[in-house]
């Protein structure tokens, strides 16, 4: 037994508080001279968080250590929920707003074109964001048998990355945008996170060089894949010069046709290196740790890795069909995507497989039943994706409702499901129970959710197609095609 | 050299180097004198979450 000791470590706490104490100074900087109200507001938020830092770290000087640091993966598993209530109420509050437009309310605050990035952003980065802090963080010290090093800088990266969140929230609610999809927040905010996500990287890598297990289990692959790519990304596709350093306005490096590729490299990684490899890493942990039998095949989970991550790099350009960017580079795109079905479908096979001879499971644990629901979600939406990349049928689905259900059998589907199967798992572990409240509250949980889900996507199909042959009833000089029953609205259907 | 030299270099230099790598990769996978590392590590979930063993 690792038995608990009392440590005081003087050089972390001093450096803790040094940079707690920067932080609030340019804060009130910030606050005071800022030359718009988000600068201001930004500045001020950065002032309180660190003083409460400061005070926090100056009165938590002595550690007791015992044993796997679990305090961070607590807040940010309970930061993950609220901010999932948050998110999914505000995805809900503007598909009203899109059926009911007054419910914007005539303020500039609550528009559509505000709250759709807050929605995106609280669900993808917020939700799932704080899934991955809390699971990579989880399964790294499990699998490596090794402590996380550092007595504050797991702390920043959880509470750092809330604040984050609350400056992209602010900033999108204010008008305040680079307006790239999934990349909206300007770029102080970037810095910001950029500081954040470079300590989580350094935390998980320190963890993984403490290690007492030689070999690094897949599912930490996956996890690293995952933050070293999104660093990658972000840091390109932020690339931007500020008008001023004490305002929030930017303007982008890149222009035109190359911003657009960037762009849609990042969205697409984003993805799949956010979306994907890094909850396929929760897949890889939680499925065998709750199903209690090892992955079905290992070499597969290797197999599987590395082809995903040297595919998924290439399939943004799907995103920009029959647009200006030149056509090969477009065809490269759907190539990689029809690709990206192998590996897609190994890991989806993989981890079903895994619940060979313990199929009753799902039965009798609708846990286990959110986890594979969720891996079969991720093998369909993994199949709709390449489909939708393949030019002809994106000359249908693109610009329609069909890219949207698409999305959210994916996000839904896919990490909603494993998410929650993933918290189900670790509330109880981290807060030592027996067992979750109640197992009937995950029943309801997983029907009202998959039948939710299917209502959607195919409702979403019914009106993207819908949507898309519409566009086709143009003509080249956009007139609409004559709807005369005899010759004009069978050619219109032969003829696209 | 020309933008058409620079780039058939590129691509060929990027061929060999990712296509080696993935074979490389498919060879460390499949090789039998790895199969009882990764039957072990395939393990590792299972058997890892007791808080005695960490340092």
């Amino acid at each position: 037994m690792s038995a608990t000791a009392a440590v005081k470590p003087a050089l972390s706490n001093a450096l803790a508080m040094g940079s707690a104490a920067v932080f609030a100074a340019l804060g009130v900087f910030l606050a005071v001279n800022g030359v718009d109200p988000v600068m201001n507001l930004h500045g001020a938020l950065l002032a309180l968080a660190s003083v409460l830092a400061l005070i926090y770290i100056f009165t938590h000087q002595t550690e007791e250590r015992s044993g796997y640091l679990d305090g961070p993966i607590r807040v940010a598993t309970l930061a993950a929920v609220f901010w999932g209530v948050i998110g999914f109420a505000a995805g809900d509050f503007i598909a009203w707003q899109l059926a009911f437009p007054a419910l914007n309310f005539d303020l500039p605050w609550t528009t559509f074109g505000r709250l759709r990035p807050l929605h995106t952003s609280a669900v993808i980065f917020a939700f799932g964001g704080n899934v991955l802090l809390a699971t990579s963080f989880y399964v790294v010290q499990r699998t490596s048998r090794a402590r996380m090093p550092g007595r504050w800088s797991p702390w920043f990266v959880i509470w750092g990355y809330q604040l984050f969140i609350v400056l992209a929230a602010t900033s999108y609610v204010l008008g305040a945008t680079q307006g790239k999809e999934y990349a909206e927040p300007e770029w102080h905010v970037d810095i910001f996170l950029t500081i954040v996500w470079v300590t989580y990287l350094l935390v998980f890598l320190g963890t993984l060089w403490k290690r007492e297990e030689p070999h690094i289990y897949v599912a930490n692959w996956f996890y690293l894949a995952f933050i070293v790519t999104v660093a990658m990304l972000h840091l390109v596709n932020g690339l931007s010069v500020p008008v001023s350093f004490l305002g929030s306005q930017s303007y982008p490096v890149m222009a035109g046709v190359q911003a657009a590729m960037t762009q849609w490299w990042y969205g697409h990684n984003a993805v799949g290196f956010f979306l994907t490899a890094g909850f396929l890493g929760i897949m890889y942990y939680f499925v065998p740790k709750r199903v209690e039998r090892p992955v079905y095949s290992y070499r597969l989970s290797i197999v599987h890795f590395w082809s995903l991550i040297f595919l998924y790099i290439w399939a943004g350009p799907h995103h920009l069909h029959y647009t200006a960017l030149p056509d090969w580079a477009q065809t490269l795109g759907m190539t990689f995507s029809i690709m990206l079905w192998m590996p897609s479908w190994g890991g989806m096979i993989n981890g079903l497989m895994t619940l060979s001879g313990a199929w009753d499971r799902l039965r009798t644990d609708p846990v286990v039943r959110l986890l594979v629901v969720s891996v079969a979600f991720y093998g369909m939406s993994t199949f709709e994706g390449p489909l939708m990349s393949i030019k002809a049928v994106n000359s249908l689905s693109h610009y329609t409702d069909w890219t949207i259900g698409h999305v959210h059998s994916g996000a839904l589907g896919w990490v909603g499901m494993v998410s929650f199967g993933a918290i189900y798992c670790l509330v109880p572990w981290l807060w030592k129970r027996e067992g979750l409240y109640s197992i009937k509250l995950v029943e309801w949980h997983f029907w009202l959710s998959t039948i939710g889900i299917v209502l959607y996507i195919t409702s979403m199909w019914v009106a993207g197609i819908t949507q898309g042959l519409m566009w086709r009833a143009y003509d080249n000089l956009g007139f609409l095609k004559s709807f005369a029953p005899s010759a004009g609205f069978c050619s219109s259907s032969v003829a696209s | 050299m020309t933008y058409q030299d620079a780039q058939v270099l590129s691509q060929i230099a990027a061929f060999v180097i990712f296509f080696s790598l993935i074979l490389g990769i498919v060879f460390y996978t499949f090789r039998p004198a790895n199969k009882a590392k990764f039957e072990r590590a395939a393990r590792l979930p299972l058997e890892s979450d007791n808080d005695e063993t960490v340092k």
